[in-house]
């Protein structure tokens, strides 16, 4: 009954990864990031990656594969050369499950036909299945504690990165638990000698259990504490017949056994309801737990970053690299577990702390970019926050020179940016620029439609606008308009820019400055600061545009809410009316 | 000499070659650079949020303060942005109060302009001198014509930057002479480039640097010289991929000051980086004596 | 912050006006190790014009067409003028002084002998003045003969109508004719401006176009008149292309300041007097003046806050009066904004203005400014200097209405010139 409910649950959790798998597999065919322009089918895709597959067997690149497979996938470089307090988390987390798997999971299929004599109570495997439990354990506290104590990593810890590491301390403390329980169980005890012992004689395993209990642990209800040398010299000589072949002292289980020893007080009552059996079923349930979600958790990456890397150790320079390219940034995307590394590093930072975006993070980032793929990120608001995120990024490649999975991040930025833009988000700038003074003015006469009125109240540590001195200098004298190359390039200003500097302003000084923030002067103004430097009465006239611009952004959702009946559409409607870059 | 290195977040990507040649000429010039893990000046983002630029330009500023190093940055967007950061942190109390408060967080603290913030080119001039820089020559150029492109945001507003003479800098000019070149004297010497309206309004963008080349030839220069990651990709990757029409195609290539200078001092061109610009600059290599 | 260095010079010029920069130049030429501070700007509301001495008295607006007479005239009158202090030989060699050195800038002045040339102005009014730019001298000399001429405006210029001014001229210069023409590359521009356009002219191209639009309707005139906007650097370069190409002599009629003339005159200050040795500190301020201990001042620099120290060994106070912020007017009086130094003024404010805005007369708060002894030095409430090394040049001096007296850039160049040898004469 028990084997067949273990043995059904082994193969639903099996079929569920390799389910999963498989489908993980399908989406780095199917899945794009980029432009329209870019649009490869699934089966370029997958011949694409065969012929590079081949490419690489064939040629002399296998060796710089197999050096990336021993040096970052093996020994993890990669994140020693980074930071050697996080190798040691990952690498006692990586040896400890590599040695539970093969010497514990696997051992019926593995370990026995490698090791003839293996039993799971001999050393020196009950040692090592303690060592690889403690190094997991070690490496999974760790982790707790960086992200915890790393103020970057405490803000970037979501929900898959608590399950994750739930899931693995439950694997191996229920593992020792479970192993605890079986130390001190009597029933188990009790069940052996019935198999093992070759003999019934009362007083025999009466000694033996003598044995047990003083040398083993194992708890016998109303067995006396102490009982005379020879007695246990006897269970000694029937333990080393029938019982040593198999078990050595479990003192070697340095985890189980002092927890075998810290469970005795409560023996009596665990042994009665046979709670070895119960942990036996959490221990199971947890592991099959752990396999079945592998391919939808960051336990994927177990799989995805060494694949990572080592088609990263590849610059695939043929005709198919496009559609490889696709493949490559949607692997990426799998390839992050959310270590957070990159958002340690990230150059714009201290932006997210101001403006709360958190797609400015490129560890968010990607998450966001990750759903946007998937084609589930439809929601406006959140794909306006992607593109507002995105367009904050310097695209600086630090986050790619330090990234321990060798995501090529740089590339994944500049690519979902595209297909952003493609969507018709764009910077301010260009919104602003195609919209007539009109529609601007329309959306600032409804100001109490925002939908962000929290923007509005922001304190304004320093403010121009607003102040009298700012420009109550001002003679009108047009310096600031003649010696502009941006209204000199520009040829009408009336028509392409709205507005000249001085004419905006003669608008500060008439209150409307809200019309200002409109015009597109503001913002093809290049802040070259050559009209605050000319002019003869010190007036602050590139300041004052930057200063528009800051709070014309604050008012864009308004204003959009206005103009499009939504406050996050970024197309107009209008196809008439396209981008005029060119 | 010593400074705390700041490149700024295009030239790893975008402009390699720039801190290449940087560091080769800095070195030859005996002055130590210090690799303090930095973040964006702030620039970039000053359109969208006042309050986030300072603050990015402030933690920049209070890291090298911390080390008590001067920095050093060769992007005089990335200078201006710094320079401006610490005049409006010196104005505002609240401003101050506020940026600390986030700076706090990490222990770090804005204390006043304990430091100085400094450009590749003012180092180069006032810190190394013109005149070392003559004494470790080991070639000349002789006929070049250069113009030297100011960059906007060093030079102005001068009561932030304190860079030069806002009105007729020299500088530029004094460091171009030192390697024997000829600098030229070009009316829009001290004109926008173009480069902030990328990707914003490409149209104003290439029209302003062809306003600014066409001065330039009309000059009589053979090539340009900038000092600033933001100009250099404007007038060189930009421009090689954009604007080579309308009689332009192969005149006026821009070279990055430590080139033109690297050259002179006897480092390669392999190390300079020379091989890395878009359009080819080989040309000044025919003036070296 | 750094602890601020100290730097020390003979003399420091205080002020980027006129008399600011005339200053710094005589400075220059006599050797002095020279330092300028000021805001940069002051010079930009120049009109290009260079007055010495057009109209006395005031109230009567007499126009001269001798200033020297004028001068002898004013003196006579008024004795506390600042001409009253200067030889006229001084003045002269002031002029020619600075003439040269813009000569040499390639901004090339003219004068008429020793009498004042009549100037059409984009008002249609004719302005007496003393030493006009090369590029308005053809005009000057077409309206002496009146020639046939004809006066070009570009659309979309504001504050500036060849009609206008061709109306306003009609009974004394009949040969005039006028044209209306599209600025190259500003077709369907709403508003075209002079600065931008001068720029435009910069490129040859520019200049080709240009010739085109006017040369078909340069037939049977003598000259053409164009806004001032011949370039900022090329003006000679540009002048002599629009001359060759449109076949007659062309000329420049000054716009309203903000100015093409005054920009330049900005740009070959700024630009040459570095080149001379000035040490020019730009948009900064004397924030802290003291006597220092070793004689001389102690200024403290900087934009708000001090940044550097300067100890010099003599001042000229060229900060010029309201616009230039050298004089603020206060409720109750109008202060002196470095030194506090005692100010010529009437007793109290309502003796400030006439009860007209425009009275002919002029405005006492017009008049207003420092006392000064026969070599410039300001005085005390005592009527002694009040330090013995500061001097004062420029509108800053008291008793003269430079705007009405027509005697603006004379008074600047030859009261900085004259600043100038008085500290030399100190050392």
């Amino acid at each position: 009954m028990q084997i067949t409910f273990f043995t059904f649950t082994l193969y639903l959790s099996l079929a569920i990864c390799l389910i999963g798998l498989t489908y993980r597999g399908w989406t780095w065919l199917k899945l794009e990031v980029g432009p329209p322009a870019e649009r490869f089918s699934c089966g370029q895709r997958a011949a694409a990656a065969a012929q590079g597959l081949l490419r690489t067997l064939l040629s002399r690149r296998i060796f710089a594969v197999l050096k990336v497979l021993v040096l970052d996938v093996g020994l993890q470089v990669r994140i020693l050369k980074a930071d050697l307090r996080r190798w040691c988390m990952h690498m006692s987390i990586f040896v400890g499950v590599l040695l539970l798997v093969l010497m514990h999971a696997l051992d019926e299929p593995l370990t026995q036909a490698l090791f003839p004599d293996y039993a799971s109570t001999r050393n020196p495997f009950m040692f090592l299945r303690n060592l690889g439990g403690a190094m997991v354990l070690a490496g999974v506290g760790l982790a707790l504690y960086r992200r915890v104590r790393i103020r970057g990593l405490r803000r970037t810890t979501r929900t898959g990165d608590r399950l994750a590491m739930g899931l693995l301390a439950l694997i191996i403390f229920s593992g020792f638990v479970l192993e605890g329980l079986q130390i001190i169980s009597a029933p188990i005890f009790d069940q052996m000698v019935e198999d093992y012992l070759g003999t019934d004689d009362p007083e025999d395993r009466a000694a033996l259990k003598v044995y047990w209990a003083q040398d083993f642990g194992v708890a016998f209800s109303g067995l006396k504490a102490s009982a005379d040398a020879e007695v246990w010299a006897q269970g000694q000589d029937l333990h080393e017949e029938s019982c040593a072949g198999c078990h050595s002292n479990p003192r070697a289980a340095f985890v189980s056994y002092p927890l075998a020893r810290a469970l005795q007080s409560m023996a009596g009552v665990l042994n009665g309801m046979r709670a070895d059996v119960w942990m036996w079923y959490v221990h199971f349930l947890a592991c099959f737990g752990g396999l079945a979600v592998l391919p939808f958790t960051k336990f994927f990456h177990l799989i995805a970053t060494p694949l990572q890397l080592l088609v990263g150790a590849v610059e695939n320079p043929s005709p198919a690299a496009g559609a490889n390219q696709q493949t490559k940034r949607v692997l990426g995307l799998d390839a992050c577990m959310h270590c957070g590394v990159c958002t340690l590093h990230c150059s714009v930072e201290p932006v997210f702390r101001i403006m709360g975006n958190p797609s400015i993070l490129p560890s968010e980032k990607l998450a966001s970019v990750k759903t946007l793929a998937a084609g589930r990120l439809r929601d406006p608001e959140a794909l306006a926050a992607v593109a507002a995120g995105s367009f904050i990024c310097t695209s600086c490649y630090r986050c790619t020179r330090v990234c321990p999975a060798g995501i090529d991040l740089q590339d994944l930025w500049s690519a979902s940016r595209q297909s952003l833009v493609a969507r018709g988000f764009t910077e301010p700038h260009i919104w602003v620029r195609e919209r007539t003074a009109a529609e601007w003015a329309a959306g600032l006469i409804a100001p109490q439609a925002s939908p962000f009125p929290a923007l509005k109240n922001k304190p304004r540590h320093v403010n121009l606008v607003d102040q009298t001195e700012t420009f109550s200098a001002c003679v009108q004298c047009q310096t600031c308009t003649n010696v502009c190359p941006v209204v000199a390039a520009a040829g009408d200003s009336a028509r392409d820019l709205d507005l000249t500097p001085q004419q905006i302003m003669n608008l500060l000084r008439l209150g409307a400055h809200e019309m200002a923030m409109g015009a597109r002067m503001v913002w093809d103004c290049v802040t070259c600061y050559m009209c605050q430097e000319h002019c003869p009465q010190g007036v602050k006239v590139a300041d004052v545009m930057y200063e528009l611009r800051n709070r014309a952004c604050e008012r864009l959702p308004a204003v959009k809410q206005a103009v499009h009946g939504t406050p996050l559409c970024e197309r107009s409607s209008d196809p008439g009316r396209k981008e005029d870059r060119s | 000499m010593k400074f705390a290195w700041f490149a700024g977040c295009k030239i790893p990507y975008f402009l390699p070659q720039y801190e290449r040649a940087s560091r080769a000429v800095l070195e030859a010039l005996e002055v130590e650079l210090v690799e303090l893990e930095m973040n964006c000046c702030g620039y970039p983002v000053r359109h969208q949020s006042f309050e986030a630029f300072i603050l990015s330009a402030a933690r920049n500023s209070a890291l090298a303060q911390a080390r008590g190093l001067d920095i050093l940055t060769p992007c005089k967007c990335c200078f201006g942005s710094l320079k401006q950061a610490e005049y409006w942190l010196r104005e505002s109390d609240s401003l101050r109060a506020e940026t600390n408060r986030q700076l706090d967080e990490e222990d770090l603290r804005w204390e006043g302009a304990k430091i100085r913030i400094r450009h590749l080119l003012s180092v180069m001039a006032e810190d190394v001198g013109i005149a070392k820089i003559r004494a470790k020559r080991k070639h000349v150029y002789d006929g070049l014509k250069v113009a030297a492109h100011y960059g906007c945001h060093a030079l102005r507003p001068a009561n932030v930057v304190r860079f030069d003479n806002p009105l007729a800098p020299t500088l530029f000019e004094k460091l171009v002479d030192a390697t024997g070149a000829q600098s030229v004297d070009w009316p829009r010497r001290l004109d926008c480039c173009g480069s902030p309206l990328w990707e914003k309004n490409q149209a104003l963008a290439l029209e302003l640097m062809r306003k600014k080349l066409e001065d330039a030839l009309q000059a009589g220069a053979q090539v340009l010289c900038t000092a600033c990651t933001y100009c250099q990709i404007q007038f060189d990757t930009v421009r090689a991929a954009e604007l080579n029409a309308g009689g332009l195609e192969g005149r006026l290539p821009s070279i990055l000051y430590p080139q033109l200078l690297g050259l002179c001092l006897g480092l390669s061109a392999e190390s300079l980086g020379l091989a890395d610009n878009r359009l080819d600059a080989s040309l000044i290599r025919n003036y070296l004596g | 912050m750094q602890a601020p260095e100290t730097t020390d010079c003979e003399l420091t010029v205080i002020g980027t006006g006129m008399a600011g920069m005339a200053a710094a130049l005589f400075a220059a030429n006599r050797g002095l190790s020279t330092v300028q501070v000021g805001h940069s700007g002051g010079i930009l509301f120049a009109s290009g014009l260079l007055d010495l001495m057009g109209v006395h008295p005031v109230a009567a607006q007499k126009v001269w067409q001798d200033p020297w007479a004028a001068i002898d005239a004013l003196v006579r009158d008024e004795p506390h003028h600042p001409y009253a202090r200067i030889k006229k030989e001084d003045i002269r060699a002031a002029f020619d002084e600075l003439l040269g050195f813009l000569n040499e800038a390639g901004l090339g002045y003219r004068r008429n002998g020793e009498r004042n040339t009549q100037v059409l102005t984009s008002l249609g009014t004719v302005k007496p003045t003393y030493a006009v730019p090369e590029t308005m001298w053809t005009g000057a000399q077409a309206f002496a003969n009146k020639i046939p001429c004809l006066l070009v405006d570009f659309q979309g210029m504001r504050e500036y109508s060849a009609r206008q001014m061709a109306a306003i001229q009609k009974e004394r210069w009949p040969a005039l004719q006028t044209l209306r023409v599209v600025f190259p590359d500003t077709e369907n521009v709403a508003e075209v401006y002079t600065g931008l356009m001068a720029q435009a002219l910069e490129s040859p191209a520019t200049r080709k176009k240009l010739v085109e639009r006017v040369r078909p309707h340069a037939q049977g005139v003598e000259a053409v008149g164009l806004p001032a906007i011949f370039g900022l650097y090329r003006t000679r370069e540009i002048l002599a292309d629009l001359t060759n190409g449109i076949g007659v002599p062309v000329f420049e009629i000054p716009t309203l300041p903000v100015s093409v003339p005054g920009l330049r005159l900005k740009e070959t200050f700024e630009f040459k007097l570095p080149a001379k040795g000035i040490r020019a500190l730009r948009q900064q301020q004397v924030l802290e003046a003291r006597p220092s201990s070793q004689g001389g001042f102690r200024l403290g620099i900087g934009d708000k806050a001090i940044e550097h120290y300067l100890h010099t060994r003599s001042i000229i106070l060229a900060s010029g009066r309201f616009l230039g912020k050298g004089l603020l007017a206060e409720r109750k009086r109008i202060r002196e904004t470095i030194f506090d130094l005692p100010v010529s003024q009437p007793v109290s404010r309502s003796g400030w203005h006439q009860k007209s805005f425009l009275d002919p007369r002029g405005h006492a708060f017009n008049r207003a400014g420092l006392e000064v002894d026969h070599c410039f030095r300001p005085l005390d409430a005592g009527g002694r200097p009040a330090f013995p090394a500061l001097f004062a040049a420029g509108s800053i001096l008291a008793h003269q209405d430079w705007v009405r007296m027509k005697c603006g850039s004379g008074v600047a160049i030859a009261t900085a010139y004259a600043a100038v040898r008085a500290c030399l004469e100190q050392k």
